[in-house]
C-alpha cells in the first residue's frame, strides 16, 4: 500500500511505501516518525520512500554542464534532458535507467559497460541534498565543476540504501555530447576467442599506437551464445582488425550509432550476484563459469561479472565453490537481490569499509530512525 | 604551550631520537605552508617510516591531548599543514612506491611520494597518475588525497578521488583501517572517498592504491591569443558548448603574461590581454577533428592569433609557461597571494571583470592563471610587504573576490581547500545546519579534536590560532 503524504493522511501499513509531494514533505514525515517511533528508510524500516513525485528540474544551464535535479526523475528523463542540450552523462545501469534517481543512488546499482572509463555514480555527482535525523535538509558540494570546500557527502549516501536519509536532489556534472561511435559485436561458442580480442584491442602498445580504445565494453554469455558488445569512437578501418584471425561470427560486427542514443544504451541481464575481481583474473573466471553454464554479463576491464537467473541452474555446488574459490583469492562477492538461491561464501570478518559505514550511520542517525543500515552483506 | 617533555621522550621512543625535532631554525621551515600570510610555531616535528610509527606517535599525541597534523611537502595553498604549538608528523620518509601493477592499471604508494616521482615509475608501462597539480614536482600523494586536488588535465580526467582507489589510513585513536581495494571501479557506501577531500581532520593516510590511465598517445597544445580577456573567455564557453572536451584549457592574462616571458620566454605575446592554451589528447583522426572545431571556435570568438605548437619543445615551452607562471610573478613582486575561487563557466567574463573591479578598489594588481575550462580562478594579488596593511589589503582583496564567486552561483575552493584561511567564508557557502552535520562526522572520528584542529570549520572551540600577518617573510608564497 501507498500514501501520498500530507501530514494528515493516514499512514499506510507496515512495509508500505511513503510517497511525498513536496521536498517540505520529506522533513515533515521523519519529524512525524520520529514522534511516531517508526522508521523510514532502507528495506529493512518499517516504511520505505518513494520519491518519484520530486520530479523538478531544479537548475540547468547548458553552458554550465552542471544539472541539478530532484531525484525522483529517472534515470532516462535525466538522459534526455540532458541529450537535448548536447550533453552527456556517462552513466547507465544494466536495470534499463527507468528506476527514480533516488532507487538508482540508493542501490548504486550503476556499473555498467562504460564503467572501465567512466566510472561510477559517485564520480558524477558534485552535489547532494538529503534529509538528516532531525528532518532537516543538508547539502553538501555545489553547482559547479570543481568544489574543494567542506566534507562531501555523497560517497556515504551512494549505495546505503536511504540508511543514513533519503536524498533528494542531486547535480551531476556533464560532458559534451561524443561524436557518434562505432559499437562493435561479436558472437562465439566460447568465451576465449572474445576475450583475446578484449585483450588484444586494449594492449597499450597497440600498433595504431591510438590509446585507449573502448568507451563501452561488455561480455556476454545469453541463450547459449557468447557475446563482445563494444563502443568505440576509433574508426571502423581499425576496429575490423582488432578481430585479427579469431574464430567468431561477425555478420553484425559493425553498426555506427550516435553513442547515447537509446539504442547505444545497455539492456543487460538481471543479476542475482556480483563478483568483483581484477580484470586479470577475468579470463580463467570466465572458463570457469563457462563450464557451468550460468548466464552473465561481464565488464572485463573493470573486473565485473554479473550472473542472473540463478534459480534456473540444476547444479548449485559448483558455482557455490567457484564462489569461495574467488572470495578467497581476494575477489567480491555482493547479492543483487533478496532470498538468492545459492550460498555465497561468509566473510572470515567485516571488511572495513562495512565498519566504518556502520559507525557513519551510528553518528549520523543514533536513533536508527532511517532503519537498520542494510550493507552487511557487501 | 610548549610540548610536554614526557611526550617528546615518547615519540623519540616510537621513531628514534633523530626524527623528532625541536630546534627553533628546525622549525621555522613548519610554520607556514605555500600560505605564508599564515603562520604558527609547531612544538616539535616527527619523522615516522611506516603505519605502524604512525599509529603509535598519534596514539601518545592523544592521550597527551596535544594537537597533531600531517604533512606532506608543505604546498599547500589554504594554510592545512600548520600546526600551532603541537607535533607535526612529516611524511616525508615514507616515500616509497610499493608496487605497480600495470596489467591491472593500479599502483601502491606511500603517501610521500610526489607526482613527478609516481609518474616516473609508471610511465614506463605507458601509464600515469592522472592528476596533475602545478606543484606536482612537489606536492605528494597524500596531500593530494588531503585536498582532492586536480590540475589543468582534470578538465577531461577528473581530480583525485576519481584516482584513489583505495587506501590505509589512521584514526586519530590509532585505530587503522584499510579501505577500498585495486579493483578498477567499486560500488557503495565508500568512506575511501569521502576521505578524500577532507583535508587531514578525519585520518592520515599513510598508504594509497592510485588507478593508473594509459597516457595520451597523441597530444596536439593551441595558444589561441586574445586583446580582450571577455573574449577569450567567451572562447571557453564556445569550445565546450561546441561538443569538444579538451584534455586541457587554461587562460593567462596580461600581468602573468608579461611576467612569464620577462623570465620564461614561453613564447606569449607581451601585448595580449589573455592567452589560452588548449591541448587535446587521444585518437589521432578524432582529435583532428577537434582541433579544426577549437580554431573555428577561437577565430570565431575574435582571437588575434591562433597557433598549434609544432614540437614538443614548443609544446613543453608553452606548459612551462602555464606551469610557471607563479613563479614569473615572484620575480616582479615583493610578494603575492594566490587566490582559489570557482565560478561556473558561462560566468568566466563576469567573475574577471569583478576581479579587475576588486583589485581596483583595494589598489592592488592582479595577475590572473586559471584552470579556466572547470571555472577554476588563480587571482594573484600583489602587494607590498613593507607596507604593514599590504597583507590584510591583500586578504581582504581575496576575501571580495570569493564573496563574488559565491554570487555568481560558484565556490569559495576549487583545488586548494579551505583549511585556516577560508574557514571564516565557509558559512557563507553552506548552512548552519549543513555545517554541523559535517562537524558530526568530524567529531565522530576525531572526537578529542586532537587532529588538525581548527582547520575547514568556524568557530572551533580548539582553534589553533593562526600568527599575525606581520610575521610573514617577504615575498610571501609562490
Ligand atoms: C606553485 C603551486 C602550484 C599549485 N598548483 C596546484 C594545482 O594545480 N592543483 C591543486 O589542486 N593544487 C595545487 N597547489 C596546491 C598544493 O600543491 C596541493 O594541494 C597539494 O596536493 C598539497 O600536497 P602537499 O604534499 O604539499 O600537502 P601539504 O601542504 O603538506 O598538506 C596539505 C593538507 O593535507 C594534509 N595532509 C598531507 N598529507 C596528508 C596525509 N598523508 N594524510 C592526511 N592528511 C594529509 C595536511 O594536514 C594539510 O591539511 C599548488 C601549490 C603551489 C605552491
Amino acid at each position: 500500500m501507498t500514501t501520498e503524504s500530507s501530514t494528515t493522511s493516514v499512514w499506510p501499513d507496515p512495509g508500505g511505501l511513503l510517497q511525498p509531494r513536496e521536498r517540505s514533505r520529506v522533513g515533515e514525515l521523519i519529524v512525524k516518525a520520529r514522534s511516531r517511533q517508526v522508521t523510514i528508510g532502507s528495506s529493512q524500516a518499517t516504511y520505505r520512500w518513494d520519491l518519484s513525485r520530486l520530479d523538478r528540474v531544479v537548475s540547468f544551464h547548458a553552458p554550465d554542464m552542471i544539472l541539478t535535479v530532484e531525484t525522483g526523475l529517472t534515470l532516462n528523463a535525466v538522459k534526455d534532458i540532458v541529450e537535448a542540450e548536447k550533453l552527456w552523462l556517462p552513466l547507465d545501469t544494466p536495470g534499463g535507467g527507468d528506476l527514480s534517481l533516488a532507487e538508482y543512488l540508493a542501490g548504486d546499482d550503476s556499473l555498467s559497460w562504460l564503467s572501465h572509463r567512466y566510472g561510477s555514480a559517485r564520480d558524477w555527482i558534485v552535489g547532494l541534498t538529503a534529509l538528516d535525523d532531525q528532518g532537516r535538509e543538508v547539502t553538501s558540494g555545489a553547482r559547479v565543476v570543481r568544489n574543494a570546500s567542506g566534507y562531501q557527502l555523497a560517497p556515504l549516501y551512494i549505495g546505503a540504501r536511504d540508511g543514513l536519509g533519503p536524498m533528494v536532489e542531486v547535480s551531476f556534472r556533464l560532458l559534451p555530447l561524443p561524436v557518434p561511435a562505432t559499437i562493435v559485436s561479436l558472437k562465439a561458442d566460447n568465451p576465449d576467442q572474445l576475450v583475446v580480442i578484449w585483450q588484444q584491442s586494449c594492449r597499450i602498445s597497440h600498433p595504431s599506437g591510438r590509446g585507449e580504445p573502448w568507451e563501452a565494453l561488455r561480455l556476454e554469455f545469453v541463450n547459449g551464445r557468447w557475446r563482445l558488445d563494444g563502443m568505440t569512437r576509433f574508426p571502423p578501418e581499425d576496429v575490423a582488425t582488432w578481430k585479427g584471425t579469431a574464430d567468431v561470427d561477425s555478420n553484425e560486427t559493425i553498426v555506427v550509432a550516435k553513442i547515447p542514443a537509446r539504442e547505444g544504451q545497455e539492456k543487460a541481464l538481471k543479476s542475482d550476484i556480483q563478483i568483483q575481481v581484477l580484470p586479470t583474473q577475468i579470463p580463467e573466471l570466465l572458463t570457469s563459469l563457462h563450464s557451468l553454464d550460468v548466464e552473465l554479463t561481464c565488464y572485463p576491464a573493470a573486473g565485473i561479472i554479473r550472473i542472473g537467473r540463478l534459480n534456473e541452474i540444476q547444479e548449485r555446488s559448483p558455482l557455490e565453490s567457484l564462489l569461495a574459490a574467488v572470495a578467497e583469492k581476494g575477489g567480491r562477492i555482493r547479492p543483487m537481490t533478496e532470498d538468492l538461491p545459492v550460498k555465497l561464501p561468509a566473510p572470515e570478518s567485516l571488511s572495513a569499509d562495512i565498519v566504518l559505514s556502520k559507525r557513519v550511520k551510528q553518528i549520523l542517525d543514533p536513533d536508527g530512525i532511517f532503519g537498520p543500515l542494510p550493507v552487511e552483506q557487501w | 604551550m610548549p610540548i610536554p617533555p614526557s611526550l617528546i621522550k615518547k615519540l623519540r621512543r616510537i621513531v628514534g631520537r633523530k626524527q623528532v625535532e625541536t630546534g627553533p631554525a628546525e622549525l621555522l621551515v613548519y610554520e607556514s605552508d605555500g600560505l605564508r600570510l599564515h603562520t604558527a610555531r609547531p612544538g616539535c616535528v616527527v619523522y615516522p617510516a611506516s603505519t605502524d610509527e604512525v599509529s603509535q606517535l598519534v596514539k601518545v599525541c592523544c592521550q597527551a591531548g596535544v594537537p597533531f597534523v600531517a604533512r606532506g611537502a608543505g604546498t599547500g595553498l589554504s594554510g592545512g599543514a600548520i600546526c600551532d604549538g603541537g607535533v607535526i608528523i612529516q611524511l616525508s620518509r615514507m616515500n616509497r612506491v610499493l608496487a605497480v601493477h600495470p596489467d591491472d592499471r593500479y599502483a601502491v604508494v606511500q603517501p610521500g611520494v610526489t607526482n613527478e616521482y609516481l609518474n616516473l615509475q609508471t610511465r614506463g608501462h605507458g601509464l600515469e597518475f592522472a592528476p596533475d597539480p602545478s606543484s606536482g614536482v612537489s606536492c605528494t600523494i597524500g596531500g593530494n588525497v588531503a585536498e582532492d586536488a586536480g590540475g589543468p588535465h582534470t578538465l577531461k580526467y577528473g581530480v583525485t578521488h576519481n584516482h584513489v582507489l583505495g587506501q590505509t589510513v589512521v584514526f586519530p585513536d590509532g585505530e587503522t583501517a584499510t579501505l577500498g581495494g585495486p579493483f578498477p571501479v567499486s560500488t557503495g557506501p565508500s568512506f575511501s572517498t569521502f576521505l578524500i577531500g577532507t583535508e587531514g581532520t578525519i585520518a592520515i593516510t599513510t598508504e594509497i592504491i592510485v588507478r593508473l590511465v594509459p597516457v595520451a598517445p597523441a597530444v596536439v597544445t593551441m595558444l589561441a591569443i586574445y586583446s580582450k580577456v571577455a573574449d577569450a573567455t567567451d572562447a571557453v564557453s564556445g569550445i565546450l558548448t561546441a561538443g569538444v572536451l579538451p584534455a586541457a584549457l587554461e587562460m593567462i592574462d596580461h600581468l602573468c603574461i608579461q611576467a612569464v616571458e620577462a623570465h620564461l620566454k614561453a613564447g606569449f605575446p607581451t601585448d595580449a590581454a589573455a592567452v589560452l592554451i588548449i591541448e587535446l589528447d587521444g585518437e589521432e583522426t578524432l582529435m583532428k577533428r577537434e582541433a579544426e572545431i577549437v580554431a573555428r571556435v577561437c577565430r570565431g570568438q575574435g582571437t588575434a592569433a591562433f597557433y598549434t605548437a609544432e614540437t614538443d619543445e614548443e609544446r613543453l615551452r608553452l606548459w612551462q609557461g602555464r606551469k610557471h607562471a607563479a613563479g614569473a610573478l615572484g620575480k616582479i613582486t615583493q610578494a603575492f597571494y594566490t587566490n582559489d575561487g570557482v565560478v561556473p563557466r558561462s560566468r568566466l567574463t563576469d567573475i574577471f571583470q569583478a576581479i579587475y573591479r576588486i583589485g581596483d578598489k583595494y589598489g592592488l594588481r592582479i595577475g590572473n592563471m586559471c584552470h579556466a575550462g572547470d571555472g577554476v580562478i588563480h587571482p594573484q594579488i600583489l602587494f607590498d610587504s613593507d607596507d604593514p596593511q599590504g597583507p590584510g589589503r591583500a586578504m581582504d582583496c581575496s576575501r571580495d573576490i570569493l564573496l563574488a564567486c559565491l554570487e555568481m552561483g560558484g565556490s569559495i575552493t576549487g583545488e586548494h581547500g579551505v583549511g585556516v584561511e577560508k574557514r571564516g567564508y565557509i558559512d557563507q557557502m553552506y548552512s548552519a545546519v549543513d555545517l554541523a552535520h559535517m562537524i558530526r562526522l568530524r567529531d565522530g572520528f576525531n572526537p578529542g579534536g586532537c587532529l588538525n584542529p581548527g582547520k575547514i570549520f568556524p568557530n572551533n572551540a580548539k582553534d589553533g590560532e593562526t600568527g599575525s600577518a606581520a610575521s610573514i617573510p617577504p615575498g610571501a608564497g609562490e
